[in-house]
């Protein structure tokens, strides 16, 4: 199992080191890889450029040097396309005006405690997901009662497992397979079990790529192999296909 | 019998009348002083001096009398007394040229009044001498003798002799004329006496002229003969034919007498030719009267006629001229009257004028006073407002310090507090024993605890205060999250604010027994419940109740490992001056009451 091409990769920027240290330790505890530190926007902007693949930017609002957090947001904004979250201890009008501004997508209130963190980054990914930027930062946040979050962002989706997600990228997943309430996704490495319906993580799915075969299976199009009757073949697995979906299935592979 | 109708007077000499300019001159001078006084900005003093003047060289009486009394007002204006008593004075002299011889009167005595009060005796001798000269017209002797015995005390004491003379002179006639012939023949003869030291013919004349009437009277008629002789022969070559005729009449008087008839006769023809020359009027016909009783007398009856006609006819155009004169004098009253009230409308207008103008100036005074006042008020205000707006400006920047102050501050508390948090949290990684490795954890949660507190504080008034039911809900599942608790826990929480000196000990008691049953009450347990209840019992009471349904405290060996946790929990609900009570069945019961206010 290749654990690492699955973890959520996060970039702090931050110019409290103890501070830095301190949050990076929390995330790798909870499962995030932390690709690197920034005390500075132009180190912050190195190391963006220097790793294609950020899921999510934590970013301090007070920075050493010249340009600040949310000057660095805006970069981002304009230049990435990378969910961030504001890492600040100043809750008064001015700096939230400013912030407003560059719409982040979630706010982690200095000082903080490992929920406020989880609960940030769920809500930023969220957001990302949803397009749709953060707008309060000072309600407090209700951890979401779905212990069983599935978002696709980009090419992959982030499921949540415990207190935090994993990225599992879209062309790696070979299928799903539904089995009462719970749900179980196979990727070529690893399989996640989640206890929510089929049809809710099936929503998240891009339907060029995704289709449903069977009552209890969706199946990654590109990664079949070959059929034998009405079973479909993905990565050694043999998939049914149901009545009703049959002829939808077959009309996709075309009999030479 | 012709005799008891009019009384033959003797000389009465008028001192003041002495001045010998003639008519026109008198009118110049008058007219000369008119255009000073019209012309030249001159004192109160010269104006009252310059008019008396006119008063007394003016042809015309009432006119004359306008300006005596002009003179008398500008007098009072300045107060001056002196100045008043010589008005009224030229007053009383006009008056009774007019005939009004009771305005006369009144005037004079209040020129002696002020003679008096002043004490200017001389002054007062001559007010004396013309009272009784008022008198005498009035043939009032009495009265009269007693204002020129008056006199006379004075110009003895005073040794004017000339005036001494004249009033002797004139207190001797009037005792003549009021029949003590005696007490007259004495004064007379004092006159004479003392004019051998000033050589006055006028008084010798008419002192030797009037003892001769004095004698005529006593039928002592050769001593009568002898001083109206004299008197004649003085008087003649002085040319005063007035006094001159009357003696000669009284001489042809005395001769009849004698009945010496011829030189009766011529003396009488003589006075009566003399009378008609110099056109006095009334010896004309008292000496016709004469004549007709003396031819009469005589038989002489077609010359008795004669006289009794030319008699009538003078008498008649004497009574004329009474009348005439007292037309005159209504007439010239009733001028004097229409000027005065005219004067009198004038002032009146020209003092409502100067009243208007004063209330006018008043008002003026007034209004500019107020919009002075107006303007330093508004002055005043707006300094004050200034000042105002001023303090105002430095009390907002200073609000703006403190708040920016503040901010920082919290800025700084927070950042503190992570910083506390953070250490703690990378030194709970390094460390390996689980002992010492819990304790740092539960002191993380607890400093935790206390920045939860600082991230949910909001001012209310001067107090800083906080919501409970979101601040333990937040604190609660922060703890849920940090010991990885797969189960949630229930809140009923009333939506209450405290101050933040209830909340830090709250916060920590709240902290120590969640964390308590997070890490001890739930080993083995299938379906695990933590319930916290707050209420407010009342205004200043809080009761809290923590329950789960884990394995109970009793036997948690823990009690003893979280014996800090239990000590701590104790202090503070002291220090919240509240009571906490445990049961312990099917799980664990903590129940609280605590003071918040």
């Amino acid at each position: 199992m290749d654990h690492q091409t699955s973890k959520v990769k996060v970039l702090i920027v931050e110019d409290e080191i103890l501070l830095a240290q301190d949050i990076s330790n929390r995330l790798i505890n909870i499962n995030y890889e932390v690709i690197g530190i920034a005390s500075s926007v132009n180190d912050a902007l190195a190391l963006i450029t220097k790793n294609s693949s950020i899921d999510i930017i934590l970013i301090d609002i007070i920075l050493k040097g010249n340009r600040d957090g949310i000057e660095l947001a805006d970069i981002i904004n304009k230049q990435y396309d990378i969910p961030f979250i504001f890492l600040t201890s100043h809750a008064d009008t001015y700096f939230i005006q400013r912030a407003k501004s560059v719409n982040p997508y979630a706010y982690i209130l200095k000082p903080f405690n490992d929920r406020q963190v989880s609960v940030a980054i769920e809500l930023a990914l969220l957001n990302f997901s949803n397009k749709t930027p953060e707008r309060d930062l000072l309600d407090s946040k209700e951890y979401t009662t779905t212990e069983n979050q599935v978002l696709q962002i980009k090419d992959s989706l982030f499921l949540k497992k415990d207190h935090h997600f994993e990225r599992v990228p879209l062309k790696e997943i070979l299928f799903l397979e539904a089995d009462s309430n719970y749900c179980t996704i196979y990727t070529k490495s690893n399989q996640f079990v989640y206890s929510t319906v089929l049809k809710k993580i099936e929503a998240q799915l891009p339907t060029d790529q995704f289709l449903r075969v069977h009552r209890s299976y969706v199946i990654n199009i590109h990664l079949v192999n070959g059929f034998e009757g009405n079973m479909l073949f993905i990565d050694e697995k043999k998939i049914p296909v149901g009545k009703t979906y049959r002829n939808d299935v077959f009309k996709l592979f075309h009999t030479i | 019998m012709f005799m008891h109708f009019h009384i033959r007077k003797g000389q009465f000499l008028v001192i003041l009348l002495l001045f010998n300019l003639s008519f026109s001159q008198n009118m110049k001078k008058a007219d000369s002083l008119l255009h000073i006084l019209e012309t030249s900005s001159l004192s109160k003093k010269e104006q009252a001096t310059t008019l008396r003047l006119i008063a007394f060289f003016h042809a015309d009486t009432n006119t004359a009398l306008l300006f005596a009394k002009q003179s008398l007002e500008v007098a009072m204006e300045i107060g001056d007394p002196i100045f008043q008593a010589e008005a009224l004075e030229e007053i009383s002299h006009l008056e009774r040229r007019l005939g009004n011889n009771s305005q006369s009167f009144n005037a004079s005595l209040k020129a002696l009044q002020i003679y008096e009060t002043e004490g200017l005796k001389e002054r007062q001798a001559a007010s004396y001498n013309q009272i009784a000269s008022n008198y005498m017209i009035d043939e009032d002797y009495y009265l009269a003798i007693n204002y020129l015995k008056k006199a006379t005390v004075i110009y003895t004491n005073s040794n004017e002799l000339v005036n001494q003379a004249s009033t002797i002179l004139n207190l001797g006639e009037a005792y003549r004329l009021e029949g003590y012939l005696d007490s007259a023949v004495t004064s007379f003869q004092e006159t004479l006496k003392l004019n051998d030291l000033i050589k006055n013919e006028l008084i010798e004349g008419y002192s030797l002229g009037n003892i001769g009437m004095v004698y005529s009277a006593q039928n002592n008629l050769v001593p009568a003969k002898e001083n109206l002789d004299k008197a004649i022969i003085i008087l003649r070559k002085l040319g005063d034919s007035y006094s001159t005729s009357i003696y000669l009449a009284e001489l042809g008087e005395v001769y009849r007498k004698e009945t010496a008839w011829t030189i009766a006769e011529e003396k009488y023809q003589e006075a009566i030719a003399m009378a008609k020359q110099a056109g006095l009027k009334e010896q004309i016909r008292d000496f016709s009267a004469m004549l007709s009783d003396f031819y009469e007398e005589q038989q002489l009856y077609k010359q008795a006629l004669q006289y009794q006609k030319l008699f009538q006819i003078y008498q008649d155009s004497l009574v004329n001229k009474e009348n005439i004169q007292e037309i005159e004098q209504l007439k010239s009253g009733y001028e004097i009257d229409k000027r005065e009230s005219e004067i009198g409308l004038l002032n009146k207008i020209n003092s409502n004028q100067r009243y208007a103008v004063i209330l006018l100036i008043t008002g003026i005074i007034l209004v500019l006073f107020f919009v002075y006042l107006l303007y330093r008020g508004n002055k005043k205000i707006k300094k004050v407002n200034s000042i105002l707006s001023h303090q105002k400006d430095m009390i907002t920047k200073r609000e703006q310090e403190k708040a920016l102050l503040l901010r920082e501050l919290n800025h700084r508390v927070k950042n503190n507090l992570q910083m506390i948090s953070s250490l703690l949290n990378l030194q709970s990684n390094e460390l390996t024993g689980i002992a010492e490795k819990d304790a740092i954890v539960s002191g993380k949660y607890r400093v935790e605890a206390l920045s939860l507190v600082h991230r949910k504080l909001y001012q209310e008034g001067v107090d800083t205060r906080i919501f409970i039911k979101e601040y333990i809900e937040e604190l609660v599942l922060g703890l849920f999250h940090g010991y990885g608790a797969k189960f949630k826990p229930e809140f009923n929480i009333d939506n209450i604010s405290i101050h933040i000196d209830m909340a830090i000990p709250l916060a920590l008691i709240i902290n120590e027994l969640i964390t308590n049953a997070l890490k001890y009450a739930y080993n083995d347990i299938n379906h695990p419940k933590l319930k916290i209840i707050i209420a407010q019992e009342s205004n200043d009471h809080l009761q809290i109740q923590v329950m789960d349904n884990g394995v109970g405290f009793e036997t948690i060996e823990g009690e003893k490992s979280n014996s800090f946790g239990i000590k701590l929990i104790r202090s503070l609900v002291e220090q919240l001056e509240g009571t906490i009570k445990k049961t312990t069945s099917k799980g664990t019961h903590w129940e609280l009451n605590v003071r918040i206010a």
